[in-house]
Order: structure tokens, then sequence, then C-alpha cells
């Protein structure tokens, strides 16, 4: 279980979060619904412990590893599909993500550098990299954006399967998402200023 | 088309004290290839311009690296490399003779050439690795042999590569006029310059194609080998 508790945060005096506390259960996937703005990515960089909160404090991240989609795609361009997963997890065979990137709708193309790709296809081979890694927590900031909606089933329903088990936090502002992913919701909660 | 107007102008001028035809100095060319002069030549300058190339690109490489993550020591670089842009290779090659040898002068010159392009083309490629993809390393704990072959080094790649294909023609003409100044024996330099006492036209022509011959033989080579390494580098086991 991981606890936050009264988490503040402000830049150049500007108020982002203002006593956020909430509790991510261990093994599920909660979903963090608040407008654009509102600080959620804040609350996400302060979990990965690139941002120190001005108050508050954290509980039962210690010794745990964080796997991540960022807003950016962050993936490296020369390297292919296969590579830039792999280079995350080092004990994931070829074949095991060559399948996995099937299912997620991109087969035939583990091999080519992900600069060709389409930016709905980075979205993808991103949020697989952080599906895949070797970790006990998924932070994930709107993982389906750029997706078109006959994909977006497809890719949910796999990213589902592959939480399972996993303290997964996961940021949009799409109700459709939200509907399918969540079994915690935390919609527009109290501390976030937009 | 060059040759058949190079060889048009050179008929028509008809003096080959002034300027030869292809013809003639492919001839000499083969002429001297002959003898054991010539490959002791090409080798004594291949050797020292490519040792002088050499180590311009590992202290450049170097002085960069440093220079990133210290910022004392960039200020104290800083000015040397500007001088080093600056200062005329002549001087350079003149305060050069009256310190050492002639015999390895072109790997000093050569070296000097290639120090500055390299410096700054390292650095300039270190300061704009991408900061999101270090950050992302850092979140999914990349181990950091890892991080730099597959992220860092493919992010300066191209800033390097683009420095050794600029420096490499520039060693190969800072080295021989270093040699045409200095004239150590059983030099390319001394060639260019006997061809030009005796005016050998038909000789300097012959030892001009060589020059241009090896550098961008040279070049190719260079880069080639740096392409291999760095497409087997990116291949992940």
């Amino acid at each position: 279980m991981i606890r936050l508790k009264n988490i503040c945060k402000s830049y150049d005096g500007k108020v982002v979060l203002r006593d956020v506390t909430m509790t991510l259960q261990e093994g599920k996937t909660h979903v963090l619904v608040a407008p654009s703005g509102a600080g959620k990515t804040t609350l996400l960089r302060i979990l990965l412990g690139l941002v120190e909160p001005d108050e508050g404090t954290i509980e039962g991240l210690t010794g745990k590893r964080i796997g991540v989609v960022f807003q950016e795609d962050r993936l490296v361009e020369d390297l292919s599909a296969l590579s830039n997963i792999r280079l995350v997890n080092r004990n994931l065979t070829r074949e095991r993500v060559t399948e996995e990137l099937a299912l997620m709708g991109l087969e035939g193309v583990e091999n080519q550098p992900v600069r060709e790709f389409s930016g709905g296809m980075k979205r993808r081979v991103a949020l697989l990299r952080a599906l895949l890694s070797d970790t006990d927590i998924l932070l994930l900031d709107e993982p389906f954006k750029g997706l078109d909606e006959k994909t977006k089933d497809g890719v949910m329903e796999r990213t589902k399967a592959l939480c399972r088990g996993k303290s997964v936090l996961l940021i949009t502002h799409d109700q459709q998402e939200t509907a399918a992913m969540a079994e915690e919701v935390f919609l527009h909660p109290k501390g976030f200023e937009s | 088309m060059w040759l058949l107007i190079w060889q048009a102008v050179g008929t028509m001028i008809g003096k080959d004290i002034l300027l030869v035809t292809p013809a003639v100095a492919f001839l000499r060319l083969i002429q001297l290839s002959v003898t054991a002069e010539f490959w002791a030549s090409i080798f004594f300058s291949l050797t020292r311009i490519g040792l002088g190339f050499s180590a311009g690109v590992v202290v450049g490489v170097l002085f960069a690296y440093f220079s990133f993550y210290h910022q004392r020591v960039r200020e104290f670089l800083e000015p040397m490399m500007q001088t080093i842009r600056s200062v005329p290779v002549a001087s350079f090659i003149i305060l050069a003779l009256i310190w050492f040898s002639s015999k390895n002068l072109s790997v000093l010159i050569s070296f000097l050439m290639v120090l500055p392009i390299m410096y700054q083309n390292t650095l300039a490629g270190m300061e704009s690795a991408d900061p999101l993809l270090k950050e992302m390393a850092s979140v999914f704990e990349v181990p950091a042999s890892r991080y730099l072959r597959y992220i860092y080094v493919a992010q300066l790649m191209p800033f390097v590569r683009a420095g050794v294909s600029v420096s490499l023609g520039l060693s190969w003409k800072a080295g021989v006029a270093a040699e045409v100044i200095g004239v150590p024996s059983r030099s390319i330099g001394e060639h260019l310059q006997h061809a030009k006492i005796y005016l050998d036209t038909p000789s300097l022509f012959a030892w001009t194609i060589v020059i241009v011959g090896l550098s961008v033989l040279f070049e190719k080579s260079v880069l080639a080998l740096m392409d291999f390494l760095a497409e087997k580098a990116r291949v992940m086991r």
C-alpha cells in the first residue's frame, strides 16, 4: 500500500498541489481524473522521486521499482521497438516482446527503428516498455494518448491483462478509459489546483 | 568531364611547366609508383598524419568530456582551443620547427588541426544529449553501461562523425603543408618541395593526385569503420 499524506507543491509561488492525500492499494489499478493543468503530472513526478514535495510524506515506496509512461514517449529513436523495450528489462526474450508487440497491433515491425513509426505506434511501444518492465508499481500518464478508437480497445484490454497484480496509477481525463481500466477512481480529488 | 576540360586546357597551353595534361600527370604517377621511395614516402606521411589525427580525436574527446563535467576545466581549455583555431597553421609550423625536428612535425600539426574540431563537436554533442531520455533511464534503473552504449553514444555519434569527417581532410592538408615547409626526408612534402625547386610540374601533379587519393581513401575507411562499430554497438544481444 502506498500512502500519500498532505502533499503540497508550489512553483514560483503558484500552488499546484495542496494537501493531496490518497492511498494506492496493492495490486489494483487506480485512475486519477482531473482537468488539464491540475497538477497530475507533478504528482507523478513526485512519486517517481524526480521532484521533492514542499510538504507531506509518501509511505510504501521504499524498495519498490517503478515503471512509467511519461507524457512524452521518451523512446530512443535510433533503436528498434524490440531494443527500446528490452533496454529497461534485459531478462525479456525477443520472442516474448515480439509476441506482445503483435498483441498491441505492432506485428512485424519489432526490428524497425522507432523513428520510422507513427505517433500512435510510438505510444504503444512506450506503453509496452513500461508494462513489460520488471517493476512493482506502474505510473501511466495518459498512456492511450494519440491512439485511434479501434486500436485503443485492443490496447486497453492488453494493458489491463499486463497490469494484473501490480499497483497502477493511471492518469487520464477520458471517461471511456476510466470506465475500462479503473478498479478505483480518484475523480477530481481535493488538492489539485486547476 | 573535368578531366576532359583539364586535358583540353593543358593541350591548348602546350607547356608542361605551366600546366600538365592529365595524361602526363598519370604517366608520371605510374613512373613514380614503381619505385620503392614512392611507397616509403607514402608510408612515412600516412603513419605520421594518421598518428596526429588519432591523437587529436582521442585528446579532443577526452578534453570535451572533462570540460562538460567540470566548468573550471572548460574555462581553462576554451582560450587554448580558441587560440589554436585562430593562429595560422604556418605560424605553428615555423614555431614547431624551432623546437622540434622536422621528422615528426606533421604529427604535431595534424594533431593541432584535429584537436579543436573534435573538442567542439564532442562538447556540442554532449550538450545536446536529451535530458528526458536520461530521466527515463534513471527511473527504469537502466545500468550505466547500457545507458552509455544504447542511448548516450547514439546521440553523440552524429556530432563525433561530423567532426571526424571535417578534421580528416584538414589533417591531411595541414600535415602535408608542414612537410613541405619542414622537408623531412622521404616524405610526400619533400617530393612536393623538390617538384617546386626543379620546376617539375608533372611530379607536382602526380604527388597532388596521391595526396587527394590518400585523403579520400583515409576518410572513407575511417568513416566506414565508425559506422560499422556504431551499428554493431546498437544491436542488442
